[in-house]
């Protein structure tokens, strides 16, 4: 029963006319517009949606409209006080704590209930005052940096730019304050809401879909169904098996099946469940070895007719079969001393940023359609709805919001059609937002794994030969299913000299959901494989782990994976590093542990273009299709590297965000190559500037170019250093006089590097662009009572070629650990018969605060002759060492070799001689 | 599907917005606004405590019994410095649950009347003989041990109507007590086993008295059965906790779940009552803090 509540909120009396029973989350973001309070779950179970009521810390989504009512509410848009930034905004911006910025309200809101309490906390409180909140970018290590800092009054100052300086990220202070709108903050006037009808079988035939019955509820408006989208236009990442809708059977449960748009997210949800689907059950498969067994049911039967876009085999329920073959595996056998065979299993995980997916289309009288979107790959978007749609690209607009974290997971299309459609349809401008059930069921985890790998070694601790087999389950759909098992096949052998090399890897369709990119796809799954046997043979022969890896690492103009010749490699002292930081060789207690793992991975390529245009003050704008999942590199790097070469501070950088309509084309962010493409791009098209520049100084002061250049104060003369024109004088004259306004302007496609003839065959990605190297050590503590591991210490060490902002690098060291220990240690999507039976975080749980250990970032710098100033991609590998490296620690600890993910305490207590697992 | 949302200003108000088909209680939130299961029965209407004041606090009866009121928190609890000192199993239980932000919020008698199997905070209650106070229009108000509180996985003997008021503990006098737990994460998750150990012993170290609670073992919380019986004039022995470890698993009815298998809660069930009465033996005897 809607009524008159006043809301005090942020000190200001808000008259609402609700339902007492509405949600304060709700109310706060949809009635009030105050969205820097977010719903990353809606079950009390992630923290984003913390706010203070009369000083009490709650979580938004858990309390009522009429429990807040007439109580002060404090929201992280009141955290600021007269215009100044509250110490812990500051801190959180000083320190590097910032990344996506969807979690960063909540833990700040946390942070304020804790300081308010405990004036100077110490690192175990403040840990136990933030578990609650879920961050998934940070690995929570700057985050107790910064409320430490901020409880001491001791917040650095960060320099205003250059290169290898921690300058600020440019989006930190709209994060901090709740300002910074994510995919689910923009909203229409006359906006419809729209949910998706999801198969609850896992293949089934649809017979008929009867959508009456929702339509008939009050306040729905519109129901789209597979049938009214184009039979024969299929879309996809490499492999185009995919269609917006089901059409004539479904393949997963979870699978859309059809649309509806009502007048509220509750009404949207029950006129979903109002459609009523007459689905035929088909034989299903759910296993490896289903999928391979003969006679299987086909996932796909039309496998043979889809566009591929790389050479691709295919047959059966196998979407790509790929080979690596150099030398000669099996005749390198018989050299060998021993040799060693094992099978390492890996389980789904999901990526779990914080952000659900999130979308809003709006259609113009032309049948235009505009959508904002919090996807990894704007572009993508567009040209993936051109495709499956038949619309040409002149009818979708793509907008990138900030994006609360992606990891891979928001690279596909998603929500961005749905949206359009309803849109279409109804004539109103319809929002979606997936709901955490709705991400574990319908989105794009990452692949489970099965790996054999045999290694032959000779006494003298050599690797001569290394063959390996990679399964990856991809579920309904390839995705990216057919690259990532390329990637697993380049990272299986690790990164040791090996002379002799036979892979061969099978990506296979499933009745499961969709499995797709994961902060380097393919990786973590490849490297527990790899890396495990390593310290297997290593233990069974008597040699040290670090030794064995040292004895074998490879170096400068060494060939790996697919006959690719090595330059810039600093995996050595990366190697070194860490196992001198975790104290390799000092003696261990009882029951205590460390382990190693290393690896190398891509800095990820694809097209890109960017411009910057000279402002008429003298600042800049760069203009760039790139979007940020939280890393920062748009809003650190990218800034760093334009000011850098014209001189500016990187506050003198407009940073313009992704509209398809008018930004340069950009493939997306993902596969670790912002960095190192976009960068670039940004560097050369700012060089391309500053030549602008000085011609034009030179023409308007009628000076040669050649003794011209640019320093802080505009352009001066080479020789005495007389200032000629400043910026904004040269930009000014232009614009009214003189030939227009300038702009530099450049294009980048990273060519692959040249690889062996015949030595690889199916491969999407046959070579890694300017190597990344890295090294983590773990020390880990075993309670043999419980099986419980206790991680407590992990130095992570990464060849980042030049760090352009350090404190970002760090950042994604310390986040990608903690992923990576995550996947090792808690989390899987579990499935029975194709159906997720732990889709919310009550049951899937990623590492808290509290279950971090110590992470101490090594930063080595070997750079690259590539990348800008010598960087290389960081931000996926971390995350695939951790596993591996706690592997190895709890073998070194009490003896048991975990050979499947992830090592639940339960899983070890079985290995350890308790119960077995599962029962 | 509309839920009225109603806000009584007196106990009585709330006894007959309780008593109306469909009425639910609410408290903290934390478990009744979550979406709901299958098979659970619709909430038409949610009747708030927030206003009673009679419901806050903890105090001190002249028995010397201890009263948590119906709207104290887990928070509350694992803060109140007479709480620490002589529950400290309940302050440490009522602290492994949720987070800072569902703690500040969730009520212990929240915990009770929701009759998870997994109530981290019923399992000392039930190992320290607390009873739950109930007023259902009557002048006098009911008390119900909690130990015959629990009817299955969310099921209690309350009837509709009834309103939870409080809990009441017995003063423990000079004893000891432990609460240990295991779960997937250290925090923010639900226990897949807890055991509360509470031990009194005589002045030469014998046993007088002991109770063992289990939690996520069974279809509730549980209180081993016996137990007291075995351990009583002995000292604290292998042997002991052994047969106690065995007591515990002959009470414990696991299932196997998405947190754990029955398997490994049996072996944590045994594991944890070792180390628990272990621990809250030394506290009995002033060895441990």
């Amino acid at each position: 029963m809607r009524r008159e509540v006043g809301l005090t909120v942020n000190g200001r009396v808000y008259p609402v006319y609700v339902d007492p029973a509405e949600t304060l989350l709700y109310c706060l973001r949809e009635r009030l517009g105050l969205t820097g309070t977010k719903e990353g779950c809606g079950d009390g179970e992630c923290g984003a949606c913390n706010v203070l009521v009369d000083g009490v810390l709650r979580n938004a989504c858990q309390t009522l409209v009429g429990e807040a009512e007439g109580r002060e509410i404090v929201t992280i848009e009141g955290l600021a006080a007269d215009g100044a930034l509250h110490p812990l905004q500051e801190a959180f911006i000083a320190t590097g704590a910032v990344q996506c910025g969807f979690c960063t309200p909540g833990l700040l809101m946390s942070a304020k209930a804790l300081l308010d309490r405990v004036p100077e906390p110490t690192e175990p409180e403040i840990r136990e005052a933030v578990a609650g909140n879920l961050c998934r970018c940070t690995g929570y290590v700057k985050v107790v940096e910064a409320i430490t800092a901020a409880s001491r009054g001791v917040i650095p100052q960060l320099p205003e730019a250059g290169i290898g300086a921690n300058v600020a990220r440019a989006d930190a202070l709209e994060k901090v304050t709740g300002a910074a709108l994510f995919g689910a903050d923009v909203s229409r006037p006359f906006q419809l809401w729209g949910a998706v009808v999801r198969s609850p079988r896992a293949h089934a035939r649809i017979r008929g879909i009867d959508a009456a019955p929702a339509l008939a509820l009050p306040g729905v408006h519109a129901v789209v169904t597979g049938a009214e989208l184009p039979a024969d236009l299929f879309y996809g990442v490499d492999l185009h098996d995919q269609q917006v809708l089901a059409r004539d059977k479904v393949r997963y449960i979870g699978e859309p099946v059809a649309l509806v748009a009502a007048d509220t997210p509750e009404s949207a949800a029950l006129a979903a469940a109002a459609v009523a689907l007459d689905l035929e059950d088909l034989p299903e498969v759910h296993t490896l070895d289903q999928a391979l067994a003969d006679g299987a049911p086909l996932v796909h039967e039309r496998l043979d007719d889809y566009h591929a876009g790389w050479p691709a085999v295919r047959y059966g329920n196998v979407c790509s079969e790929s080979f690596i073959s150099r030398g000669d595996a099996d005749a390198a056998e018989s050299a060998c001393d021993r040799v060693f065979t094992h099978t390492f299993e890996t389980q789904i995980v999901h990526q779990s940023y914080l952000e659900p997916h999130a979308s809003l289309a709006e259609a113009d009288a032309r049948g235009k359609v505009t959508i904002w979107t919090t996807n990894q790959k704007p572009f993508a978007v567009r040209r993936y709805m051109a495709h499956s749609l038949g619309w040409p690209m002149t009818r979708i607009r793509v907008i990138g919001m900030h994006i609360g974290g992606g990891f891979g997971g928001k690279l596909e299309m998603g929500l961005e059609p749905f949206c359009a459609l309803l849109a279409l349809k109804t004539g109103h401008p319809v929002k979606m937002v997936m709901s955490r059930r709705e991400e574990f069921v319908g989105a794009n985890p990452r692949h489970a794994s099965r790996i054999t790998v045999t290694t032959g070694v000779t006494a003298d601790m050599k690797i001569v030969f290394r063959r390996g087999d990679v399964l990856l389950d991809t579920g309904a759909f390839s995705g990216n299913g057919p690259t990532a098992v390329g990637l697993a096949m380049f990272l299986l052998p690790g990164p040791y000299k090996i002379d002799n090399l036979h892979l061969r890897g099978r990506c296979l369709y499933s009745n499961k959901p969709s499995s797709g990119s994961c902060r380097g796809p393919g990786g973590p799954q490849a490297v527990f494989a790899g890396e495990s046997q390593i310290d297997i043979i290593a233990r069974e022969m008597g040699w040290d782990p670090l030794q064995f890896r040292l004895a074998n690492v490879v170096g400068e103009g060494d060939i790996i994976g697919a006959g690719q010749r090595l330059h810039d490699v600093g995996l050595r002292e990366c190697l070194e590093r860490v196992a001198e930081e975790i104290g390799w060789d000092d003696p261990k207690a009882a029951d205590q542990g460390k382990g190693l793992a290393c690896s190398w991975w891509t800095s990820g390529g694809w097209s890109t273009a960017a411009q910057v245009n000279l402002n008429e003050d003298g600042t800049v704008t760069l203009v760039t299709g790139a979007v940020d999942i939280g890393t920062g590199a748009k809003f650190t790097s990218m800034p760093q590297m334009v000011a850098e070469e014209l001189r500016l501070k990187v506050g003198d950088v407009i940073i313009s965000s992704c509209d398809t309509d008018s930004s340069p084309y950009d493939h997306g962010d993902g596969g670790s190559r912002m960095t190192y493409n976009v960068g670039h791009v940004c560097r050369m098209a700012a060089l391309d500037l500053r030549s602008e520049i000085l011609e034009r100084a030179a023409l308007l002061a009628g000076d040669d170019p050649a003794d011209l250049e640019l320093t802080e104060e505009g352009v001066t003369a080479v020789d005495g250093g007389r200032l000629v024109l400043t910026l904004a004088e040269i930009a000014e004259r232009s614009r009214v006089s003189d030939q227009g306004p300038l702009a530099g302007r450049a294009s980048f496609l990273a060519q692959q590097p040249a690889c062996e003839e015949g030595v690889c065959g199916g491969l999407t990605y046959p070579a890694f662009l300017a190597p990344t190297f890295s090294a983590q050590a773990a020390a880990v503590r075993v309670d043999r009572l419980t099986g419980q591991v206790t991680v407590n210490r992990v130095a992570a060490a990464m060849d980042v070629g030049r760090a352009i902002n350090p404190m970002a690098v760090e950042g994604q060291l310390e986040g990608g650990v903690a992923m990576g220990l995550g996947y090792g240690l808690m989390e899987e999507v579990k499935m029975v018969e194709g159906r997720v039976v732990n889709p919310d975080f009550i049951d899937y749980k990623i590492p808290t605060a509290a279950d971090m250990p110590e992470v101490v970032p090594i930063i080595v710098e070997e750079p690259s002759g590539s990348g800008p100033h010598g960087a290389k991609g960081v931000g996926e590998p971390p995350a695939s060492l951790p596993a591996a490296a706690v592997a190895n620690a709890v073998e070194d600890a009490v003896g048991v070799r975990l050979r499947s993910l992830p090592m639940t305490a339960e899983a070890v207590f079985a290995a350890l001689g308790g119960a077995s697992p599962g029962e | 599907m509309t839920v009225e949302y109603v806000r009584p200003s007196s106990l009585a108000e709330a006894l007959s917005a309780a008593a109306k088909p469909g009425a639910r209680l609410l408290a903290g939130g934390t478990d009744i606004l979550l979406p709901p299961r299958d098979g659970s029965d619709p909430v038409l209407t949610l009747v708030s405590l927030r206003d009673l004041a009679e419901l806050r606090g903890i105090r001190r009866d002249g028995d010397g019994s201890w009263v948590l009121g119906a709207a104290v928190t887990h928070d509350e609890v694992s803060r109140d410095p007479a709480m620490v000192r002589v529950f400290p199993a309940l302050a440490a239980a009522c602290r492994a649950v949720g987070s800072p932000a569902v703690r500040s919020v969730a009520t212990v008698v929240g915990n009770i009347c929701t009759a998870a199997p997994s109530a981290d905070a019923a399992v000392p209650l039930l190992a320290y003989g607390a009873e739950v106070i109930v007023a259902a229009g009557q002048p006098v108000e009911r008390r119900i041990p909690l130990r015959g509180f629990f009817t299955g996985p969310r099921r209690t003997v309350l009837a509709h109507g009834d309103v939870v008021t409080g809990v009441r503990l017995p003063d423990p006098g000079r004893y000891g007590a432990a609460f240990h737990r295991v779960s997937r994460r250290r925090a923010l998750d639900i226990a897949q086993v807890c055991v509360a150990a509470v031990v009194w012993i005589g002045p030469g170290g014998e046993c007088e008295d002991l109770s063992l609670a289990l939690g996520s073992v069974a279809p509730t919380p549980l209180l081993v059965p016996g137990v007291a019986e075995v351990a009583r004039d002995r000292r604290c022995s292998a042997s002991l906790l052994d047969e106690l470890a065995a007591a515990a698993v002959a009470a414990a009815r696991p299932i196997s779940d998405v947190r754990a298998s029955a398997a490994y809660r049996r072996s944590m069930v045994a594991a944890l009552t070792r180390a628990a009465v272990e621990e809250a033996w030394g506290r009995a005897e002033g060895r441990v803090s």
